[in-house]
């Protein structure tokens, strides 16, 4: 079986706004950029989705934001897919991190009559993506990744593979990365310098083309590995690496492409507009590194990564309202964390 | 375009195991005690549980003992327990160093390395230390994959999951999707949690515990589960790469499926909608297949709930056929070990196949009339398993089945 996966929407949120690229442009321009978004401006959106009495959390409100503009910009109405075939799919190691180090605290101070029984639950990673699958009925296979910096690349991946596999014809990929939480030092020692939330739409290519939606991109491979043993304490120790040598990615040479690369907390230089040091295509016409302008994205890498090669390809060549610019037609976004996983996805234009 | 085969067949090379039951002394012995109907379940010791209905929990000691160096750091628990089953599956698969740069690994938690998250959290916010970074490192949840990374040189995907309790199910799941779709021919796959005072804390304050000292699946009496730890680690492997290497062949990871019930955070669908449509979703992929399952690992946790819900569940699926289908639940005798529950109920199901014994349901003295299916009670039943099923729920309304069926030669 052979397959193509359609972005029908997405949206990518940060207080820069409500694109990547703005972000990106923002940030590589010193422009200063509050951490937090402020979710006061969404209030009426959130509002418009009836979910219960109790007062949501921060990092719920971020996603259902993120899950609203995305569904709205796919012309997702109801009755499009069962909810049976609708997925989601969340990249969220750190997301939940409050509510463990509040479980922690509570328990620890006081008798086991006075723990809470509400704040448990939310104690575990893939109670976001539950949550979300309860507001929007979604029945179909749900997936939390807690892969650390690839955690929302990852969730991609298996996207694709569902739709691929017809496990599901719709799929909700999401990422957020949150502060407002007791490690907010060690996150920001470790790169953070922006709260952002970001959710893509995916479909087949064939269910999507025959809704006559205009769809953003293709998503036309999607691969994952491990950088060799050699490579890693490269990495991490800053230097550039000689090459990917792992085989996996060699099918990408056959694409004439451009490379966007989110390095997340391995040294934000390694890549850095360093065109010989990352050979996955041999002729690349340029490598951009977003760790200089982002920082550390944890959760919400990939699809931030995923989200601004998007609006590169659809942005046509004579704006110059971006720090970069592209002449291709596809983008290889690879997105690596601190264990040496790579992720690698190729998104085009047609 | 992306090539997608679903041509591939997995089979299962390799096995292994860390319950309260064998302490770590591998996968024969945990099948002996469990076919034995061995009860772990004993008084917490390794923290304080005074003022709690329950006081009981199936603890692993002493495992240590057969983990092989580590490179002379003091891992966190959680990543002992897991790198022990890893070692004792590549043995058991043949798999040399060479094999496993080829292989990735996919690993399901819940809590992964909250021994060391208690330990800076209390350093950060009772003892106003900064806390050591070590301890940091290992209470990321993908620290766990990092490890097995860098211990057996992979070069395949690391791939770190929760979905609660099916979390171990879940990275079965999608080592085989990686192996499916020619990213590696070899996956290590399974989940790992442990008993920690955070976890027990969390079940209590929820009413889930036993408060009779006993998990009682299916039985009328029943009154809750306990918390164990473990974990459970399969080689899943392309068959052709199998068989060219000569590999032993347990059996095959014939299909699967995951749902979302999307109808409460914690409690499961009360009519077991959620994990009729994972059953389904599985045995759509395999024809006939419907006719034949011998048995039926359970989630089986002994709560009210689970029980008879997931009871409804396989009623949903298999009608009429369900009474003929022998049940039964394992965490009668080690507890619920979280993230790792489901990938130990998946090896049950493989050393079914291979031995042709069900393991019991122990404890099991009054049936319930809302759990009336064939349930394997307190003694293991010796007949023929040619496939079979093992099904997993989790909070948030997670649902997951695996089908593992016998490979004829």
């Amino acid at each position: 079986m052979r397959t193509d996966i359609t972005i029908t929407g997405m949206c990518v949120l940060s207080s820069a706004g409500e694109t990547a690229s703005i972000l990106c442009e923002q940030s590589v321009l010193g422009k200063t950029i509050t951490p937090q978004i402020d979710l006061q401006v969404y209030e009426k959106l959130i509002d418009s989705l009836d979910t219960g009495s109790h007062e949501l959390y921060r990092i719920q409100k971020l996603l259902l934001v993120a899950f609203l503009k995305a569904s709205h910009m796919a012309k997702l109405s109801t009755g499009l897919a069962q909810s049976e075939r609708i997925g989601i799919f969340l990249g969220n190691s750190y997301g939940l991190e409050g509510f463990k180090s509040n479980f922690f605290r509570l328990y620890k101070k006081s008798d086991p009559s006075l723990t809470s029984p509400t704040l448990f639950p939310f104690t575990n990673a893939n109670a976001l993506a539950s949550w979300l699958a309860i507001q929007i009925e979604a029945k179909g296979p749900n997936l939390t990744f807690v892969n650390g910096c690839t955690s929302s690349s990852e969730a991609i991946l298996a996207a694709c593979d569902a739709l691929a596999a017809n496990e599901c014809e719709v799929a909700f990929v999401g990422g957020v990365n949150l502060i407002d939480h007791d490690f907010s030092d060690e996150f920001y020692a470790s790169g953070f310098r922006y709260e952002s939330v970001g959710m893509l739409v995916l479909e087949k290519r064939s269910s999507a083309g025959n809704s006559k939606r205009k769809p953003l991109a293709f998503f036309k491979d999607w691969q994952s590995g491990i950088l060799t043993q050699r490579q890693i304490p490269m990495i991490k120790s800053e230097k550039s690496i000689s090459k990917v040598d792992n085989e996996t990615f060699s099918r990408f040479k056959e694409f004439s492409t451009e490379i966007i690369h989110l390095g997340n907390n391995l040294g934000e230089n390694t890549f850095n507009y360093d065109k010989d040091n990352f050979e996955i295509i041999r002729e690349q016409q340029q490598v951009l590194s977003l760790g200089d302008a982002m920082g550390n994205a944890f959760d919400t890498a990939g699809i931030l990564g995923v989200g601004l090669s998007i609006e590169l390809l659809n942005t046509s060549q004579d704006v110059k309202r971006h720090a970069f610019s592209l002449s291709r037609e596809n983008i290889v976004f690879s997105n690596i964390d601190s264990g040496g996983s790579i992720i690698t996805v190729l998104i085009s234009k047609r | 375009m992306c090539l997608v085969s679903s041509a591939k067949e997995i089979v299962i090379t390799g096995i292994g195991v860390v319950t309260p039951l064998e302490c770590g002394k591998g996968v024969d012995s945990f099948w002996h005690e469990l076919c034995s109907g061995v009860n772990a379940i004993k008084p917490i010791q390794r923290f304080d549980v005074k003022g709690h209905k329950c006081g009981v929990g199936a603890e692993i000691f002493g495992f240590e003992q057969f983990l092989k160096e580590s490179g002379g750091q003091d891992y966190d628990r959680c990543i002992k327990f897991f790198a022990l089953a890893c070692q004792q599956a590549l043995q058991n698969a043949s798999a040399t160093q060479l094999l496993t740069q080829s292989m990735g690994v996919a690993i399901g938690t819940i809590l992964g390395s909250i021994d060391s998250g208690e330990k800076y959290m209390n350093s950060r916010f009772f003892l106003s230390q900064k806390g050591e970074q070590g301890f940091l490192r290992q209470y990321c949840l993908h620290s766990i994959a990092d490890f097995i990374v860098k211990k057996y040189s992979l070069q395949g995907p690391a791939i770190s999951i929760d979905t609660a309790c099916c979390s171990g199910a879940d990275a079965i799941r999608s080592a085989a999707t990686q192996i499916r779709n020619g990213r590696v021919p070899m996956m290590l796959a399974g989940g790992v949690d442990i008993l920690s005072e955070f976890v027990f804390r969390g079940f209590s304050a929820l009413n889930a515990l036993t408060t009779d000292g006993k998990v009682r699946p299916f039985d009328k009496r029943r009154t809750g589960l306990a918390l164990g730890e473990g974990a459970g680690v399969v080689v899943l492997e392309e068959k052709a790469h199998a068989l060219k290497r000569g590999a032993k062949i347990y059996c095959k990871l014939a299909a699967s499926g995951s749902s979302a019930d999307a109808y409460h955070i914690v409690r499961p669908h009360k009519e077991g909608e959620g994990l009729s449509r994972a059953i389904n979703m599985a045995l759509s992929q395999i024809e006939g297949v419907i006719n034949r399952i011998d048995f039926i690992c359970a989630h089986g946790t002994g709560t009210l709930y689970n029980d008879s819900i997931e009871t409804k569940a396989i009623k949903r699926v298999f009608e009429k056929k369900s009474y003929g289908i022998k049940v039964s639940s394992i965490k009668s005798m080690i507890g619920h070990t979280l993230g790792a529950a489901s990938a130990i109920e998946a090896i049950s199901c493989i050393k079914a196949i291979e031995h042709n014994v069900i393991p019991p349901t122990i404890n099991y003295e009054g049936p319930d009339p809302e759990c009336d299916l064939q349930y394997v009670v307190n003694t293991a039943c010796k007949q023929n398993v040619d496939t079979c099923i093992s099904l997993s729920a989790g909070f948030g309304g997670q649902n997951t089945a695996l089908v593992f069926k016998r490979e004829h030669s």
